[in-house]
């Protein structure tokens, strides 16, 4: 009998191996594109394994940022600045490079996101999603985790934005030069300065 | 260092949302040739051509319209034949409604 155990572990072994030929055969030709939604076992094995790898101490820390207007509303200027550009303004994760990724800016106004704890937030803007194209902004500093936790309320907070508060995030998203120029040219237009057209 | 890191993020994030959405808008400047209930006629310079010519753009509940820095509603904006006007399109999706419509503030 002692014989037929290692043996059973090397069948074991031989059939794993197997079916991890099978698989990579069956994938082979099936193409590639990050212009796909994360199939739902796929998006709860990834939000499990995050789960389980964050600390419990790191989940459960308060936010020590009291949600006032004022903390809200610098975590928007925050958001609009450094965030938007992959998570949209709203949050809906709903703008070109959020919906181009593999996995998508998820829509952080949903149970999903909102149901992760303050801690849990914090931690992953501070430290980053790797494999996916959540950075990390986290460096250490007291001040930079200040502005973290804000950013934590505003995160709150999506799910009441007003429409001044969305215009103002507008003013506030990042532009490039061009844009400036661009922007200035109707400005210039608009007021008369520009050739007219008649 | 998040300054740092900041700057190359937004950098890469701007060049690449730059070649992807940039790309798609096209933006008239013009003046108003007419109004309708739910369009409006512009007579423009085609950037591409440089040529001159009237073109109709759909108004519909997704365009943005300001009048000076005010968001306002197309019937609100009270949009008079003649005056300038600003029109941004996406070319991709319909290169007839408009997206964005810029006229100049109130006097
Ligand atoms: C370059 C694109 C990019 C930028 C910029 C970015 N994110 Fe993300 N973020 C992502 C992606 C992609 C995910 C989804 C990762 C995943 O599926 O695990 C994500 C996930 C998150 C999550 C987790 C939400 C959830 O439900 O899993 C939070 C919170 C978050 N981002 C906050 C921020 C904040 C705050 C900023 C700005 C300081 C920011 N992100 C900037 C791409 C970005």
């Amino acid at each position: 009998m002692a014989a037929t155990r290692p043996r059973r572990a090397w069948i074991a072994v031989a059939v794993a191996l197997a079916m991890t030929a099978g698989a990579a055969a069956w994938l082979r030709g099936a193409g590639i594109t990050s212009r796909r939604k994360p199939w739902p076992l796929e998006e709860a094995a990834a939000r499990s394994m995050r789960r389980y790898l964050i600390p419990g101490a790191a989940r459960n820390a308060p936010n020590p940022v009291s949600p006032t207007p004022e903390a809200i509303r610098a975590g928007m200027a925050h958001f609009a600045d450094h965030c938007a550009t992959c998570h949209a303004n709203d949050g809906s994760g709903d703008i070109a490079l959020g919906r181009s990724m593999f996995p998508p800016a998820p829509d952080m106004r949903s149970e999903a996101t909102q149901s992760m704890t303050d801690g849990e937030l914090f931690y992953v803007i501070e430290r980053g999603i790797p494999f996916t194209g959540m950075p990390a902004w986290g460096n250490g500093s007291a001040e930079g985790r200040r502005s973290t936790w804000e950013l934590v309320r505003f995160i709150r907070h999506l799910g009441q934005m007003t429409d001044a508060e969305m215009r103002e995030m507008e003013d506030l998203n990042p532009r490039s030069p061009a844009d400036e120029k661009q922007a200035k040219d109707i400005d210039d237009f608009l007021s008369g300065r520009g050739k007219i057209i008649k | 260092m998040r300054a740092i890191a900041a700057v190359v993020v937004s950098a890469v994030v701007m060049a690449v949302a730059g070649t992807a959405v940039m790309a798609h808008p096209m933006t008239y400047k013009g003046t108003v040739v007419s109004v309708a209930e739910a369009s409006l006629q512009v007579k423009a310079m085609d950037d591409m051509t440089k040529k001159e010519s009237t073109m109709t753009f759909k108004v519909n509940d997704k365009t943005k319209i300001y009048r000076g820095e005010t968001l306002v509603a197309f019937a609100a904006a009270k949009v008079q034949k003649d005056e300038r006007i600003v029109v941004t399109v996406n070319m991709d999706e319909s290169p007839d409604a408009a997206l964005e419509i810029r006229l100049a503030a109130a006097k």
